[in-house]
C-alpha cells in the first residue's frame, strides 16, 4: 500500500556542505601501546618539547619492563641510547630488573631549532635506583637520588616518520 | 702479498677483538645517568678528556673557557651503536716515532660561564641556560665537532695493543733448538723422534713512552721443518724424548737438514694492570740441524767371532 507524507515539509534553501577533510593519518612510530603523541609529531619548538617529555616517560617505561628495543628504534643513531638500551636488554636477559630510577624533568629551555633539528637543554632529577635479580637482592645500587642532572637531547626530523627521533642524548 | 694482506687483516681483526676486550670494563655503567665513567679511564681506546684534551683540540682561549672537550674512538661510537666495532673505525693515520697518533672525534659541551650566560650560537644567536645551573656546570648535550687523525701524544695516552705488538715484535725472543733422536744418524724404518728442550715462555719489561709494560710471551704453535717432502709437522706442544715422544717422523735415506719455527702469541700488563692480549703473533726460525739417515743392512755374522 502507497502512503503520502502526512505532514508538510518545508523546502531546503542552502547547500549541502561538504563533509569534514579527514586529517592525513600518521604512520605509527614508537611502541604500539605507547606511540609517539601527535603533539610530539609536529615540526616545530613544541613539537620537540613535547617529544622530549614523551622520551623521558619511555624511558622510564621501557626500564620498568626492562626492554631497549624501542630506544633504539626512536634513537637509531645516538650512542647513549644504545648504550641505555643494552643495559635493558642485559637486564632482561639475565633475569634482572630495575627498582627506582624514574627520571623527571624540572626545566627545560626553549628548543634551539635548526635545519630539522632541535636541541633542548634541561635538567632532570633521577630516583634513586637499583638493579636487583630476580630473587630481589640487589646487585647494583645508586641508593641517594640525582636532584640536577645538567642534561640535553638532539633531535632530528624525519619526513618519512613525521616525527622526531634521538640524534643524541646526554643525561648528567 | 695475498699472505700478507691475510696477516694484516688478521692483525685487524685481533685489534678489533682487543678493543672490544678493552672497553668491556668501560661501557660497564648499568644505569641511565654515568656522568662519563664510560670515556674517562683513559683508555687509549675508548677515549679522553679533560684539560688536556681542551688544551690539544679548543683551538683558542675562549674554546677553552667555554666548553669542555673530549676524544672518542669510533669504535666507541659503533660499539655503542651497533655492538660491535667495525672496521671502517679503523682509520689509518701517519706513523711517526715517538708520537701516538689516532683517528678520533673531537666532541664538545657548553659550560656556564661566570656571568651565567653560555657560549652563543655561530650565528651569535644567545642559547639559554636553564636557571638551576651554576658556573662550571655543563649545559645540554654533547656534540661532535669534527674527526680525524690527532697528534694525542700530549696526553701521554697508554700503550694501546698495537704500540704493544710493534715493540713485541722486535723482542729478541729465544730461538727454540730442533733436538732429534736417535742422537746422531738415523734409521730409515725407524721413526726420527722431535723435541725441542729449549723455554717456551719469556717475560719481556719494556718502557714504552714512561710506561712499565711487561710482555709475557709463549709459543703457541710449533711448525716442525722436517727437511724432507713431506714438509712440516705443525703441533701446539714441544714434544718430548724417548719414550714419552709424541712427534715422530719416517725418512727414507738421505741427509736432511730441520729447524723449528716458533709462533709466539703474549700477554701484556702496563703499570701492573690487568693483562691483555697483544693482538698478533710473531715468529722465530731456530737453528738448522742436519742429520743422515741410513739405510741398515741386513749382514750375517758369525756369533762365535
Amino acid at each position: 500500500m502507497l502512503s503520502g507524507c502526512s505532514e508538510k515539509q518545508e523546502a531546503n534553501d542552502t547547500l549541502p556542505t561538504a563533509a569534514p577533510e579527514t586529517t592525513e593519518s600518521l604512520p605509527p612510530v614508537g611502541p604500539a601501546d605507547f606511540p609517539v603523541p601527535d603533539e610530539a609529531r609536529t615540526q616545530d619548538a613544541a613539537g620537540a618539547e613535547a617529544f622530549l617529555k614523551y622520551w623521558i616517560d619511555l624511558l622510564n617505561r621501557q626500564r620498568a619492563v626492562p626492554a631497549g628495543q624501542a630506544i633504539t628504534d626512536l634513537g637509531p643513531g645516538c650512542q647513549e641510547c644504545a648504550r641505555i638500551a643494552g643495559n635493558y636488554d642485559s637486564a632482561a636477559s639475565a633475569g634482572n630488573r630495575y627498582e627506582g630510577g624514574e627520571l623527571t624533568i624540572t626545566e627545560s629551555v626553549a628548543p634551539q631549532m635548526g635545519d630539522g633539528e632541535a636541541m633542548i637543554a634541561f635538567v632532570a632529577r633521577r630516583e634513586p635506583v637499583s638493579l636487583v635479580n630476580r630473587d630481589g637482592a640487589i646487585l647494583e645500587a645508586r641508593p641517594d637520588p640525582a636532584p640536577a642532572l645538567s642534561s640535553g637531547i638532539t633531535l632530528n626530523w624525519s619526513e618519512s616518520d613525521k616525527s622526531w627521533l634521538v640524534k643524541s642524548f646526554t643525561l648528567g | 702479498m695475498i699472505r700478507k694482506v691475510a696477516r694484516t687483516l688478521t692483525v685487524l681483526l685481533l685489534t678489533v677483538v682487543a678493543m672490544l676486550a678493552d672497553l668491556s670494563p668501560a661501557l660497564a655503567c648499568t644505569f641511565d645517568d654515568c656522568g662519563n665513567t664510560n670515556v674517562d679511564n683513559g683508555t687509549i681506546d675508548v677515549g679522553f678528556e679533560g684539560r688536556g684534551v681542551a688544551d690539544l683540540v679548543a683551538g683558542s682561549p675562549e674554546g677553552i673557557a667555554d666548553y669542555i672537550w673530549r676524544l672518542r674512538h669510533l669504535c666507541v661510537l659503533s660499539d655503542e651503536r651497533e655492538g660491535a666495532c667495525s672496521p671502517m673505525d679503523f682509520r689509518p693515520c701517519p706513523e711517526e716515532p715517538g708520537r701516538v697518533i689516532r683517528y678520533l672525534v673531537v666532541q664538545q659541551r657548553r659550560i656556564v660561564r661566570e656571568d651565567g650566560t653560555v657560549a652563543p650560537n655561530a650565528d651569535g644567536t644567545p642559547v639559554d641556560v636553564p636557571s638551576v645551573l651554576g658556573p662550571g656546570d655543563p649545559v645540554g648535550d654533547w656534540v661532535d665537532v669534527r674527526q680525524g687523525c690527532i697528534d694525542i701524544t700530549p696526553l701521554n695516552p697508554p700503550p694501546s695493543g698495537d704500540e704493544v705488538f710493534s715493540y713485541f715484535q722486535r723482542l729478541p725472543l729465544p730461538t727454540l733448538t730442533t733436538q732429534h733422536q736417535p742422537p746422531g744418524n738415523g734409521l730409515a724404518g725407524l721413526p726420527v723422534i722431535f723435541y725441542t728442550d729449549s723455554p717456551t715462555t719469556q717475560t719481556f719489561t719494556v718502557d714504552i713512552r714512561g710506561f712499565s709494560v711487561v710482555i709475557q710471551a709463549t709459543a703457541e704453535q710449533f711448525t716442525w721443518h722436517t727437511g724432507d717432502p713431506t714438509g712440516q709437522i705443525v703441533t701446539t706442544h714441544p714434544g718430548q724424548p724417548y719414550p714419552n715422544q709424541t712427534i715422530e717422523h719416517d725418512y727414507r735415506s738421505g741427509t736432511y737438514t730441520a729447524h723449528l719455527t716458533v709462533t709466539w702469541g703474549a700477554t701484556f700488563t702496563v703499570n701492573g694492570s690487568a693483562p691483555a692480549d697483544v693482538p698478533g703473533t710473531t715468529t722465530t726460525d731456530g737453528p738448522p740441524v742436519t742429520f743422515d739417515v741410513l739405510q741398515a743392512r741386513s749382514v750375517l755374522t758369525n756369533p762365535y767371532d
